[in-house]
């Protein structure tokens, strides 16, 4: 009996990590081989005139803010600097309980206007709406709203942009003066482009200036340096190649680009989840896919957005069970994609993926560990077999690393110090068993506080970057 | 031998053995990956020197050569010597000769003038050019398409026929590339394309065709009326938006007929036009459509919109005024728009149906009376 159970565990997690490495091999090279062909192909491409075209769609770039008063104003400015020609700012205040609002009022020059809003979606009823008396900050809108969280403020800014594209950022993100015009192009080549994505990269230790990245460094900090490796693994090896199989189920909600009438029409963003971003991306699909109407994702993989990385082990993971939580939430709403032929690759390949290898993945991983503790206590481990398989499964794991890299290298070549490829290989090596038992751990933990009924965000304090700049500046 | 040994030694199975192997595999992969990188870097680097060495090199050169040709008391020698001596450099390599067509196209971009056509004539005395026109006969679309925008850039007009063998081609880059390269090269009939043109022309290419027409001569913009019956509904399209914002107000008199077009973009594409042309002919003939796109609310929207500019006899104000009933919200808050803006009759109209539905449009008519949000 023990034999058979033994045999059983051992072969269905072998088989299941040999599917999952080979699923990671094709991405990669799927990856690979679309970048160079999107760098190739755009190599010819004078973004100008794009910034210069009355052809342009219009654009919404939709910021909600909570609590944001430390940073706000340099946030608003660097949004407002953004170049392209046809474009607003909507910021959203969702209820913030410090005064947020009351330091964008002076500094905008904001009055309250008679916006006739309409509720197309449902939200948190909006308290007031503010425009500027200063001709030059003629493209920026406050909503002052209450506190319905992330998804809701999102949705205010869907009912009340009047523009073709809307574009959902956080507002703490430092966008490339160029993101926009960027990421509209797909919408200008293919007519059936419902949204598009771009890379987020991780902000931590780099020199901002006036909410522009002055200097692209390395984090100081290794947690973050982890993240930066695992971010351009993510963004350049997985979501390059399902936007080429047009699968890709998640835009990050740090900086995405909708069409607007079909967000809306799929009923905005759900805010019932905590992965809403990901949520609304799988609706808009399913919408279109229901409507019998062609469609694609796009995806761009220039580096567009840079975030701050968590860089201490309780914020992040309070951030990783949140996404956990998020992957179940919208799998669990979504079910009816599982296998389900009538949604193509979204339902035969970018669902299943999205199960067995990013929900049931920390699963799989933890029972093994458990499944070889037992056999440790029970002295039933065979040594040499357990030493060669973690040998197979670390170099495996330390070889997709490099390929990332070596992706990074030949396409954007953001790192260009040359001690920064030893760091980035020592973290490489390190990552397999030092940061990913972690983000096992906490993606476990998360599916369990969903179980047990846990919804809010999580608090996510941030160091930020003008702190940084302080700190770098006292050096 | 000694691997032999070390698997006899530790009593190591064929699985086992298999892990080992694919183990050593991704790491040897991994570590080739990084020598890779080293090698790519330190290429790179010494790639990027050569190039800002050249591109200084040449700089220098060009900026004397456009001095001299500007200063006619220089003698033609000195001209002569400076084009041998960045030829002698050019020979060296194709990279010298890559870096040098790259400087005259970035040079060119920058100049206008006098000093623009110097450049043109560099690159031909170069022999730049004929190093262009090989890249045509290239396999790499790429290769073609980085000649095809050598070419244009320097305004070299014999290569329009070779050129034009491209407008058929495969790679879409390729044909954009193409097509743009036509626009600008072609001085008698730059758009003659669109004649028989049967595939795509995305707003892509649209804001591209738009860019460089509007940086040439007027004279050479064509009247893209003549498109308006193509078969090919993207050069209809295309031809519309053209008109409507070059404001080719000779397009005016075939915009009714599109009007009854079949399909809905090409409708609300030319209400927009009419709109901007402000074509208050049409006022009746758009007004007499209300009742064909009332169920349509986004050729709806356009056509108030349209009427709030044209109008201009009761009949027309009241054509808008029925569309304050219509179930769209954004079709009545134009409609109330229109009728807000045209002028105090309609203001009067707009206030007295708002009186009457117990201020059902006061929201609206806040909305677009407020002067921040105009």
């Amino acid at each position: 009996m023990w034999n058979i159970i033994y045999l059983v565990v051992n072969t269905l997690i072998l088989a299941y990590a040999v599917t999952i490495a080979v699923s990671y091999l094709v991405l990669a090279i799927i990856s690979m081989i679309e970048m160079h062909a999107y760098i190739r192909r755009n190599y010819f491409i004078d973004y100008k005139y794009i910034l210069s075209s009355p052809f342009a769609p219009g654009i919404s770039l939709i910021a909600p803010a909570y609590n944001e008063a430390l940073t706000i104003i340099d946030n608003v400015k660097s949004l407002l600097s953004i170049m392209y020609n046809n474009y607003e700012v909507i910021i959203i205040n969702d209820g913030s309980k410090d005064d947020t609002l009351a330091k964008l009022i002076p500094a905008f020059d904001l009055v309250k206007v008679n916006y006739d809003l309409q509720y197309t979606v449902a939200t948190k009823p909006v308290r007031g709406i503010y425009k500027s008396r200063n001709r030059a900050f003629k493209k920026l809108t406050v909503v002052d709203k209450e506190n319905g969280g992330k998804a809701d403020a999102l949705n205010v800014g869907l009912n009340f942009s009047r523009k073709d594209l809307v574009a959902c950022i956080d507002v703490d993100c430092i966008i490339e003066p160029d993101a926009l015009l960027k990421m509209v192009k797909p919408f200008l080549e293919d007519r059936t482009v419902i949204a598009s994505g771009g890379v987020v990269r991780i902000a931590n230790s780099c020199i901002i200036e006036e909410g522009r990245l002055i200097e692209i460094k390395l984090p100081v900090s290794l947690l973050a340096r982890m993240q930066v490796l695992e971010y351009i693994r993510a963004f350049l090896l997985g979501r390059m190649a399902w936007s080429k199989l047009n699968g890709l189920l998640l835009i990050s909600g740090a900086f995405g680009l909708f069409k607007r009438e079909t967000a809306l029409k799929a009923g905005g963003y759900n805010h019932k989840t905590v992965g809403e971003d990901m949520e609304l991306v799988v609706r808009m699909r399913r919408y279109m896919q229901d409507q019998g109407q062609r469609y694609r994702v796009a995806y761009i993989p220039d580096p567009l957005c840079w975030t701050e990385a968590p860089s201490s082990a309780t914020i992040l993971s309070r951030q990783r069970n949140r996404w956990a939580r998020g992957t179940f939430e919208t799998l669990s709403l979504h079910k009816k994609l599982f296998f389900n032929p009538k949604y193509g690759v979204m339902g035969m390949l970018s669902y299943p993926f999205w199960f067995f290898y990013e929900w049931l993945s920390p699963f799989v991983e933890f029972i093994g560990l458990v499944f070889f503790l037992l056999l440790v206590i029970l002295g039933q481990v065979n040594w040499t077999f357990f030493i060669s398989l973690t040998f197979a499964v670390y170099s495996f794991a330390f070889f997709i690393s490099m390929f990332s890299m070596l992706a990074e290298e030949t396409s954007f070549f953001k790192y260009t110090a040359k001690r920064d490829i030893f760091k980035m290989i020592a973290v490489a090596l390190l990552e397999p068993i030092w940061f990913h038992p972690r983000v096992v751990w906490w993606s476990i933990k998360g599916n369990y506080d969903l179980m047990k009924g846990k919804k809010s965000w999580g608090e996510m304090t941030r160091q930020g970057f003008v702190q940084y700049k302080r700190k770098e500046k006292v050096a | 031998m000694m691997y032999e040994q070390w698997v006899s030694a530790y009593g190591i199975t064929a699985e086992e053995k298999v892990f080992i192997f694919i183990g050593m595999f991704f790491f040897i992969a991994a570590f080739l990956f990084i020598t890779f990188i080293l090698i790519s870097r330190f290429t790179k680097n010494n790639r990027q020197q050569h190039e800002v060495a050249l591109r200084n090199h040449f700089q220098r050169s060009l900026n004397a050569i456009i001095i001299m040709e500007t200063t006619s008391a220089v003698p033609d020698s000195s001209y002569r010597f400076k084009i041998e001596s960045l030829k002698n450099v050019m020979k060296q390599s194709s990279f010298a000769r890559q870096v040098m067509a790259n400087q005259l196209v970035a040079l060119k971009k920058t100049i206008s003038g006098s000093s623009s056509k110097i450049l043109e004539r560099i690159y031909i005395e170069l022999d730049l050019h004929s190093y262009s026109i090989r890249k045509l006969k290239r396999g790499s679309w790429k290769m073609k398409a980085q000649g095809i925008r050598e070419l244009t850039e320097l305004n070299y007009t014999d290569a329009i026929h070779s050129i034009r063998n491209f407008l058929t081609a495969n790679n879409k880059t390729l044909r954009e590339e193409t097509f743009l390269a036509l626009v600008r090269l072609d001085q008698d009939k730059p758009l003659s394309f669109l004649d028989h043109y049967t595939g795509e022309l995305t707003p892509w290419m649209r804001i591209n065709i738009h860019y460089h027409l509007s940086k040439s001569d007027s004279r050479r913009i064509p009247d893209f009326s003549q498109w308006f019956t193509s078969s090919n509904l993207d050069v209809v399209l295309f031809s519309l938006s053209m008109a409507r914002q070059l404001r080719q107000t000779s397009a005016v008199t075939k915009l009714p007929e599109l009007l009854s077009h079949s399909d809905v973009r090409v409708v609300a594409l030319t209400l927009e036009t009419i709109t901007e042309l402000e074509a208050y002919d049409l006022a009746d003939v758009v007004a007499e459509k209300t009742a064909t796109f009332w169920n349509n609310e986004k050729i709806s929207a356009r056509l108030v919109r349209c009427l709030g500019r044209i109008s201009y006899t009761h009949e027309h104000k009241q054509a808008i005024l029925t569309y304050l009933d219509h179930p769209d919200y954004n079709v009545r808050f134009y409609a109330a728009k229109a009728l807000y803006t045209l002028d105090d009759e309609a203001r009067n109209m707009l206030q007295d149906f708002n009186r009457g539905m117990n201020g059902i449009l006061s929201g609206i008519i806040n909305h677009i009376s407020e002067p921040l949000l105009q």
